[in-house]
């Protein structure tokens, strides 16, 4: 089975062709970083205007690169939610309208769901499995029992924990996008000389919470006065530690609820783009060999927004007979698990 | 010609199947936001109504705007992804231009036509045309602040049609209003985009206004 799948959700433009048994043949990914770049976070109207202006192109480019004609299709697979709405509307448009364009099945997909099941791309990862969601956008913990079966342990109440490295980078003066940059200094950080908070750990539930930390390093900010090199390697450093020991601490309370609710341990998959964090990777790899959940990630490429996830995701759903009409509307928001209840004084982003 | 038109620039949605002038088919939207939902399967429908296939099409037209930000890009994702899979010639006309050309029969020959659409936030989205069999532009499309009307619009007596003509004839009153053509009907879309030679490169966007943003410290972008 062969499918183009098409991303626009947030500032990458993005198309690929996966063929379900020969994997990926083409992923093409066109980053928004210098239009967004100077406005230090990404702007909705920018992000949806760069979209319409390369999509065509960089599916024309996808399906030469993949020597694959529309005819030798089974699928049109795009984001159609959660993300911001107005480049969400772009690839949900030129993708029905390529489905239309060729009589193909349609899959509108969602973007979380398409991080989710990017793994079994790569890895031959069993359901059910525990999955730890980390991007600017979202911060979950999930156990991911199928197709389309999700059931949602933990969430952020506010920042992401992408966001939250982007802010500590501007505050900092890091440029956008934080996340690197804050990687980058805390190597030569010491991350023990700033006290800063570990929010909601030791809780009973799985839920996340980073701006009393984002708050900690602000104010750690204003009390230097013009923070050297040194100051803000150390904060950098101070602040992934945080970071890491509140995922780690919400993650190996998840692995206590995976293994009361399906009776044994699974795989520990990060996906996202926080997943290409090596810090922080490696302080979860410890926990994940200590508590037997094997840990499993997808490479770089696909954890951060990708044509290929989502076409991957309409594989998936298209073996299992899933297709939308092209009345598919976009979503702006489009939790993974509906049924979860609200996290406690959580706003739009559980 | 076999030309597939569509408009989705100014709220409602409009597609028309027009071969050598004549309409084979068409269909209308006019519920606000619902398009995302509608236009392909109203474009299937009016492919089918005129046994039309798309590889029988000869061009695809849409208008790029002005209107709304979302809903132009409506119009032209899909025919740039119609374009892109079907290898048809793809065409943009201006929302503008689709209004003004949809009363050329109905005013005196040489008189101005003003197309002038309701752009909010104190601004009307301008242009103006002579008449005369076709349709001459005298200006080009701007965005127009609402005092500076009455200096935008010297193009002497004439009609002006669309969402902000009542604005537009109360600065200017030799201009005269042409009621119930606020809407833009796609055979129009398809009329312009079949007159004009082609080109090559694809259409793009007509949003008359930048993005709504703001550099850090609340600087405007140059």
């Amino acid at each position: 089975m062969r499918v183009l799948g098409i991303e626009t959700s947030c500032d990458e433009t993005a198309a690929a062709v996966v063929d379900s048994e020969r994997g990926i043949l083409s992923n093409v990914v066109l980053s928004q970083l210098d239009e967004h770049r100077p406005y230090g976070g990404v702007v909705p109207e920018i992000a949806a205007r760069a979209h319409i202006d390369h999509l065509d192109g960089l599916i024309a480019q996808a399906m030469a690169e993949a020597a694959v004609s529309y005819g030798d299709l089974d699928g049109v697979a795009v984001t159609s939610g959660p993300g911001l709405i107005g480049g969400v509307m772009v690839g949900l448009m030129t993708a029905k309208a390529v489905a239309s364009a060729h009589n193909l099945p349609f899959v509108a997909v969602n973007h979380l769901e398409a991080h989710a099941l990017a793994v079994r791309m790569t890895d031959k990862v069993d359901f059910p499995y525990l999955l730890l969601l980390v991007s600017g956008g979202h911060c979950q913990l999930l156990i991911v029992e199928g197709v389309g079966k999700f059931h949602r342990l933990g969430t952020t109440i506010d920042d992401a924990v992408g966001e939250a490295f982007d802010k500590t980078a501007k505050l900092l003066g890091l440029g956008y996008p934080g996340g690197p940059a804050v990687e980058v200094a805390a190597k030569s950080g010491d991350p023990k000389r700033f006290d800063l908070p570990r929010p909601l750990i030791g809780r009973d539930d799985c839920h996340f919470s980073f701006s009393g930390l984002k708050t900690a390093i602000r104010r750690e900010v204003e009390k230097l006065a013009g923070p050297t090199d040194q100051d803000k390697a150390d904060l950098c450093a101070g602040f992934q530690a945080a970071a890491a020991d509140v995922l780690i601490d919400r993650s190996r309370r998840a692995m206590e609820i995976f293994v009361r609710r399906t009776g044994g341990k699974g795989a520990f998959v990060i996906s996202g783009g926080v997943a290409a964090n090596r810090y922080l990777r490696e302080r979860l790899s410890v926990l994940c060999e200590r508590e037997g959940f094997p840990m499993v990630c997808p490479p770089p490429s696909l954890c951060t927004d990708n044509g290929a996830m989502i076409a991957w995701a309409g594989v998936e759903r298209l073996s299992l007979g899933l297709v939308d009409t092209l009345e598919a509307p976009a979503r702006a928001r489009w939790p993974l698990d509906p049924d979860a209840p609200a996290a406690m004084g959580a706003g739009v982003k559980a | 010609m076999r030309v597939l038109a569509f408009d989705t620039s100014l709220g409602g949605g409009s597609v028309a199947l027009v071969a050598g002038g004549v309409c084979l088919a068409r269909a209308d939207e006019d519920r606000p936001r619902a398009l995302v939902e509608r236009l392909l399967p109203m474009i299937e429908q009016v492919l089918a109504e005129a046994g039309v296939r798309y590889v029988d099409l000869d061009l695809i037209a849409t208008t790029v705007g002005p209107g709304t930000f979302a809903g132009l890009r409506i119009g032209v994702a899909v025919a740039r992804g119609l374009g892109v899979a079907t290898g048809v010639r793809v065409a943009g006309v201006t929302s503008l231009e689709a209004l003004a050309h949809g009363v050329i029969g109905q005013t005196p020959e040489g008189g101005a036509i003003v197309a002038a659409i309701d752009g909010r936030r104190g601004q009307l989205y301008l242009q103006c045309f002579r008449s005369g069999g076709v349709l001459t532009a005298m200006s080009e499309p701007a965005a127009v602040d609402l005092v500076d009307l009455t200096s935008h619009l010297a193009c002497g007596p004439g009609v002006v049609v669309g969402s902000g003509a009542s604005i537009a004839a109360a600065a200017v009153p030799v201009l005269h209003v042409l009621p119930g053509h606020d809407v833009i009907d796609a055979v129009h879309v398809a009329a312009i985009a079949a007159s004009r030679p082609p080109t090559s490169a694809p259409p793009r966007p007509l949003y008359l206004r930048a993005p709504d943003a703001k550099l850090p410290g609340g600087l405007v972008p140059a």
